[in-house]
């Protein structure tokens, strides 16, 4: 066991304990109706298109996007801090806009795309300037909000609100860090602004 | 949360129809509309809300989130995002109050999920009930309600 388990990254394990849990999910969606749109109370089965590839996921009418995100797709970068839109820790985006994945059901995300940070480096691996930026300024340190951090600040400088640090201050504020990381953060998101107008 | 059916609604007519049954009182209302939700999904998580429908209407987004100025004043479009209301040219420059209370009143994840006239009309993260709806309509009389057989004025 032990010997397995050697080499096995945090993620991998992860994954592997996803994989069994989606089990019994997936063998309820083949018994379902096609998508729902006019959902009953219950389950219902939905397409979900994240970074750029199709989910079948068989939900609770209730479901919030942050919970399939990490407990059906394996994507556990988006985080669940107060699941009440106050932390900003699990921002994702949803066309290109940044939004709560707590507060947004996951049935109403149909036919959007939605980007996590797991889909926001290039393919081969290179970081985006956001993500570079961060580690080049320490812009963390338990890391929890971090991938909320990203999210947000990436969309901050498309939304044009980061001209200014105060700029910035005012429209981040809707991700929170209890390790108070706030001017490593600003200083991050200046530089990926740089890079990001430039590319 | 409770359970609820959830419909996405097609056009206006079928979305009022839906929510002919929104009774008189905000809380206890059977249906409730997601307009954004990042209000409504919160008071629902809380059991504030317990609505036995939730009639999606972002698809009408498209048709109703113009913002307007002109001699008459500023006609918001009920779907308005209170970023895109924030932002708008005209309301920078003759509705500044309107305009900063906007950029101030949340976070840029909450403003880009929120429909914008609630803020601007009075209160933020409010989910209006009917009965209110006709109270702020009677206080701010260019408030145009949608949804009554022929449309209230």
């Amino acid at each position: 066991m032990s010997e397995n388990n050697r080499g096995m990254s945090r993620r991998g394990l992860f994954g592997a304990a996803a994989g069994v849990a989606a089990l019994p999910i997936a063998v309820r969606a083949g018994a379902l109706p096609a998508p729902t749109l006019e959902g009953d109370a219950g389950l219902a089965e939905l397409v979900l298109n994240v970074n750029g590839r199709d989910h079948r996921v068989a939900l609770d009418v209730r479901t919030t996007l942050l919970d399939p995100l990490r407990e059906h797709m394996d994507l556990v970068g988006s985080k669940k801090g107060c699941d009440h839109g106050q932390c900003g820790a699990c921002t994702v985006h949803i066309d290109g806009q940044r939004v709560l994945s707590c507060l947004t059901l996951a049935v109403a995300v149909q036919g959007g795309q939605v980007k996590t940070i797991e889909g926001l480096a290039a393919p081969d691996g290179t970081l985006h300037p956001m993500q570079q930026a961060f580690i080049d300024h320490d812009g963390f340190q338990c890391g929890y909000c971090t991938p909320g951090q990203i999210m947000s600040a990436v969309a901050c400088v498309h939304e044009g609100h980061a001209t200014t640090d105060a700029d910035i201050r005012e429209y981040m504020s809707g991700n929170l860090c209890r390790c108070a990381a706030y001017p490593k953060i600003v200083t991050a998101i200046k530089q990926a602004r740089e890079q990001m107008e430039h590319a | 949360m409770r359970p609820f059916t959830y419909n996405r609604a097609v056009d206006l007519a079928q979305a009022a129809r839906l929510g002919q049954q929104t009774g008189q009182g905000q809380t206890d209302a059977p249906v409730q509309f997601l307009a954004g939700g990042t209000s409504l999904i919160d008071l629902m998580k809380l059991d504030v809300l317990t609505p036995e429908r939730v009639v999606d209407i972002t698809p009408l987004r498209a048709n109703h989130a113009t913002v307007q100025a002109g001699h008459d004043g500023l006609r918001l479009g009920a779907l308005a995002k209170m970023a895109a209301v924030a932002a708008h040219p005209a309301v920078l420059a003759d509705y500044p109050v309107i305009a900063q209370s906007l950029q101030l009143a949340a976070s840029a994840q909450l403003e880009h999920g929120d429909a914008g006239w609630q803020r601007a009309a009075a209160n933020p993260l409010h989910v209006f009930s009917r009965s209110e709806l006709v109270c702020l309509q009677q206080a701010q009389p260019g408030l145009r309600l949608r949804g009554d057989p022929g449309d209230q004025p």
